[in-house]
């Protein structure tokens, strides 16, 4: 990040960013389409949003900006795919920072971290604990008394260990004396809600952009959400923070955006981030999104996205750590799990 | 392998060159077979993460390699069992038959253009080159009558600039596909 | 019921402007080319039209994807009747029959019912989504699990059987080498990774479209230029508009291919290829011509054709009332819908009724459409057929590699390609099918993952399996069909049966 931010930070629930550049970089002028690679589904929650997000580039810069998806090994062959192609400005990618943060620790990429990405981050989704509507639980606290008493029978919907939901459930599970449960996966967040709507699972902790149908529909109850702010949908009664029930909980929002591998030239950054700056933080498009499927309309880019986006990082590298299913320590990149802090930089 | 006249086997009498080939196969697929069984035997259950024992990730695997093993088994049997006089011989010679050497040019010509010439030339050239080689060979050299160069060469030559150009256009410009 | 047929008829009126007829043309035959190119799919055709529609207007936007969805599963047919390639995997089972037909000279006959057969099996699916959409649509949430273990293993089983006539032990070693190569790579449930051999690239899988393209596409051409002359096909005196009563004399198969095509597109998961083989495989069992099947039925064509487009409006019923996209397009649709502001759901039929009524009205009209664009434009397709073999494999050769690169834009697929087409080529010069490879990578996830999904749902217990209502009748349907398929027990069955009738007939 060789432009300096002035940043202004809005009080709120919303971070407003009124980023402005200084624009003596020469503008980006793109002469081709540009391939944004989503490492997932087609229809998943990453595409959806990044569908919303290309058009606005597109319209920027003037030319085509491609998605195209690229699923596979949790979202490391597309990712891959993005560090191979050259660093000429025209291949992106698009994900949860927490995912490209912490491949090197998950060992599914070697040696990259979150200083590999220009980050421009939308919106930032937070996972929300839910139950078929005919379950026996009707609050968190009984849930989570059952977690406590019984344990492994309790069977948890999620997309994976490295997903929101299993990163969300692992996290609860650290914050409440360390319970048991039964975690199962599915192919992605939808088909895991889907799961527990249809009553084969008993819980779920994906994000609530993947629930919001179900939850409005009356097919799942919402419990509680990961925040400390309660989460409003149209149309349902507001759902609870966690903190009423688990006051100190560890809480980090996760982030998703559009993230440019570093070693493109210079303009690309400066023309990207003067339009992230002018177009997205006022697109009426992605804050319309978000505000429908309980989302929060987060943008930011640079240094302010980075600092923004550490603590779910954090978060995930430690809990694989925790979980035992990291391949390398966390320190690797530069975490320390003692501390939860960053130790390099 | 089939000899050129007879692409059909009649269904009762099973060819012997057939049930030559149908023996080595059989052999080579017990082998897969135990490799895999013995892979996904092997293969970590991940005890560490204390998952259920019955849904490690090498329980499917492992028992489709059993099952490949058995169907490599009964083919192996039921090939040994059919008579086939000169099957060896007949097989050999549908091996190195002029059938099966037009395929390996293709496979040749094909594997030049996907692993040599794609990604090293541009997309277009590539293309050209191996469309126009591609008619050349086939038409003046592995035909049977061979046609006079003069008469395939503008045919190859038109045909390839237009496969070349028509469909890098079409797919960079329609289809948005960056291609190698 | 006047509501609906209110609601039906404002939506087909809505639809009734210059704009949107101009809309549903081109769309319609961009979807037939897409279709028709092998590699590119329905679904890659959907998502890149995600892209360019965004400024529409949400209806316009809704109509120009689902025409290309529709066009496109039903231009699979052409590549595949014509070339023997399917051009999308959802015409797989249609190059069974369609390009022996082909080779008879019927190439014109096969066009034109496959053109008659996508539009009626589009009207039965049609038809179910306008009258009982939400009802069918809770029939998807029963599908769990366990029903989706049985329903893998029930195609893997229907596999063997459809290439019986070969030689079934061939067609079983295909189909579980099918399986096979659907377990390399990273598995969903514990994020394990299966036989990657250290080779980063193979960490996500063997994609289906790259292996088909080789063992249809490579394979084929392959198999075509090994030949020492080429077989002159005569196309003469061949209709391409296909008189009533050939389509009447199916009419039991076309109604029967049309229900699976939808049930299938209900289910969600599961696609236009496995709705295509499923009806194939059915009209193969209670066919009087089934020894045809293979060498260039008629009746195997309608089922593969009628089946693969039903599934279409099928998968819009889960898709609209739930959220649950019924196949891979509609997983895209759902996210363009969210893109446009349109909210698919349980709430839809309370908060936007209408809507469900547009996407019947569109898919009425994309039906309209691709039967005009499919009977005018056979005639010129034929032509295909003239073209000398040298040439014409060159440029398939190319459509080839640029499909396989085209859905993922890696080269890496390219290469999948090239291995799949040569193992392909020696597997089908040995007599081996094809059709259980494909469909065996297309059902070995589902069958490993809902196997031990299940498993670890219940603790190692495997009792649902069995319990289960819907698992119960698909688990007794296997074995009856293993059962049927042992000659003794077959013969005993049919004798019974006769008798029983021979009684009946006897007393009436």
């Amino acid at each position: 990040m060789k432009q300096s931010l002035r940043l202004v930070l809005a009080s709120g629930t919303a971070l407003l960013t009124l980023g402005t550049s200084m624009a003596f970089a020469q503008e980006w002028k793109p002469d081709r389409p540009i391939n944004l690679i989503v490492p997932w589904g087609a229809g998943g929650s990453t595409d959806q949003v990044t569908r919303v997000t290309a058009p606005i580039l597109a319209e920027a810069l003037g030319v085509d900006v491609v998605v195209v998806n690229q699923p596979g090994a949790s979202g490391a062959i597309g990712t891959q795919e993005v560090l191979n192609a050259p660093r000429d400005g025209y291949t992106w990618t698009a994900n949860a920072i927490a995912n490209n943060a912490t491949y090197h620790v998950s060992g599914l990429l070697a040696d990259t971290d979150i200083d590999d990405w220009h980050i421009y981050l939308s919106v930032a989704n937070v996972p929300v604990v839910s139950v078929p509507a005919d379950s026996e639980f009707t609050d968190f606290g009984q849930l989570l008394e059952a977690f406590k008493t019984r344990g492994n029978e309790i069977t948890v919907a999620t997309a994976g260990v490295t997903s929101s939901g299993g990163t969300a459930i692992a996290a609860l599970s650290g914050a409440a004396d360390g319970f048991d449960y039964n975690m199962i996966t599915y192919d992605g967040g939808g088909p895991a809600a889907i799961a527990v709507a249809s009553g084969e699972a008993m819980v779920t902790t994906q994000l609530a952009v993947e629930q919001t149908e179900l939850i409005r529909g009356g097919r799942l109850k919402a419990l509680a959400v990961l925040s400390d702010q309660p989460l409003t949908l149209d149309g349902v009664d507001p759902i609870p923070p966690i903190t009423n029930w688990i006051p100190d909980m560890e809480l980090a929002p996760d982030y998703f955006g559009i993230f440019v591998p570093v070693g493109v030239p210079d303009e690309v950054v400066a023309t990207l981030d003067k339009i992230w700056g002018e177009k997205v933080t006022t697109s009426d498009a992605v804050k319309t999104y978000a505000e429908t499927f309980g989302a929060v309309f987060a943008p930011s880019f640079g240094a302010e996205a980075r600092a923004l986006a550490m603590p779910v990082v954090i978060l995930e590298a430690c809990s694989s750590l925790e979980r035992g299913e990291a391949v390398n320590d966390p320190s690797t990149i530069g975490i320390d799990c003692e501390t939860r802090t960053e130790t390099a930089q | 392998m089939t000899t050129d006249e007879t692409p059909i086997p009649s269904e009762d009498s099973p060819q012997p060159a057939m049930v030559r080939a149908d023996l080595l196969t059989g052999l080579m697929l017990i082998v897969l077979g135990l490799a895999i069984v013995y892979a996904s035997w092997t293969m970590d259950r991940l005890e560490v993460r204390r998952i259920q024992p019955l849904t490690a990730p090498g329980l499917v695997p492992g028992i489709l390699a059993a099952a490949l093993t058995l169907c490599g088994t009964i083919l192996s049997f039921r090939s040994i069992r059919t008579p086939a006089p000169g099957g060896w011989r007949d097989l050999s010679a549908a091996v190195t038959s002029g059938a099966a050497g037009r395929a390996l040019a293709v496979v040749v010509l094909a594997l030049i253009y996907t692993l040599g010439l794609v990604g090293t030339l541009p997309f277009w050239a590539a293309t050209g080159i191996f469309v126009f080689a591609f008619i050349m060979i086939f038409e003046c050299w592995l035909a049977t009558p061979r046609r006079p160069v003069m008469s395939s060469l503008p045919w190859a030559l038109g045909l390839a600039v237009v496969t070349a150009i028509v469909i890098t256009l079409v797919f960079e410009r329609a289809f948005l596909v960056r291609l190698p | 019921m006047i509501d609906g047929l209110l609601m039906l008829g404002g939506g087909l009126a809505h639809f009734m402007t210059p704009l949107s007829l101009f809309n549903i043309a081109w769309a319609t035959l961009l979807g037939i080319v897409i279709g028709a190119l092998p590699g590119l799919t329905a679904t890659m055709g959907v998502a890149l039209l995600v892209t360019l529609t965004y400024k529409m207007a949400p209806d316009q936007a809704i109509l120009c994807l689902m025409c290309l969805y529709s066009g496109a599963i039903y231009g699979g047919s052409r590549t595949a009747i014509l070339l023997s390639i399917p051009g999308t995997p959802a015409s797989a089972a249609t190059t069974l029959d369609g390009h022996p037909l082909a080779l008879q000279g019927k190439a014109g006959t096969a066009m034109g019912l496959a053109t008659t057969s996508s539009a009626l099996g589009t009207m039965v699916g049609i038809i179910a989504l306008a009258l009982i959409a939400p009802l069918l649509a809770e029939a998807a949430l029963k599908f769990g699990s366990y029903e989706f273990f049985w329903l893998a293993l029930f195609g893997v089983i229907i596999s063997g059987q459809l290439t019986a006539i070969d030689d079934p032990l061939k067609g079983y070693i295909a189909g579980i080498l099918g399986l096979l190569v659907a377990m390399v790579g990273m598995e969903t449930l514990h994020a394990y990774q299966r036989f990657t051999f250290g080779i980063p690239a193979l960490g996500g899988g063997v994609d289906l479209i790259p292996a088909m393209v080789g063992a249809f596409g490579f394979a084929e051409i392959l198999g075509v230029m090994k030949r020492k002359a080429q077989a002159r096909i005569v196309t003469s005196g061949d209709r391409v508009i296909p008189r009533f009563r050939d389509v009447f004399a199916y009419k039991w198969t076309t109604l029967r291919s049309g229900l699976i095509g939808t049930f299938v597109g209900i289910v969600p998961g599961v696609g236009e290829d496995v709705g295509a083989w499923a009806s194939y495989a059915a009209a193969k069992r209670t066919s009087k011509e089934a020894h045809l099947f293979g060498k260039g039925s008629q009746e195997g064509l309608i089922a593969a054709e009628t089946g693969n487009s039903a599934v279409v409006p099928g998968a819009m019923i889960p898709t609209l009332t739930l959220a649950l996209p019924g196949s891979a397009s509609a997983a895209v649709l759902i996210a363009a819908m969210y893109i446009h502001g349109i909210r698919p759901g349980p709430l839809l039929m309370t908060e936007n009724p209408e809507f469900l009524y547009q996407i019947v009205a569109i898919l009425v009209f994309s039906t309209i459409a691709f039967t005009i664009f499919g009977l005018f434009l056979t005639k010129p397709l034929m032509t295909v057929l003239q073209v000398p073999r040298e040439r014409l494999m060159a440029v398939v050769y190319v459509l080839c590699v640029v499909g396989s690169f085209a859905i993922t834009q890696r080269l890496f697929d390219v290469y999948v390609m090239l291995f799949f087409g040569i193992v392909g080529f020696l597997l089908r010069e040995m007599k081996y099918p094809m059709a259980p490879l494909v469909l065996g990578i297309i059902l070995g996830d589902l069958l490993d993952l809902n196997l031990r999904r299940g498993l670890a749902l219940t603790n190692g217990d495997p009792t649902p399996f069995f319990t289960r209502p819907i698992s119960a009748v698909i688990w007794l349907i296997i074995v009856l069909t293993i059962l049927m398929s042992i000659p003794p027990v077959n013969r005993f069955v049919r004798d019974l049966f006769t008798r029983n009738r021979g009684h009946a007939s006897a007393k009436g």
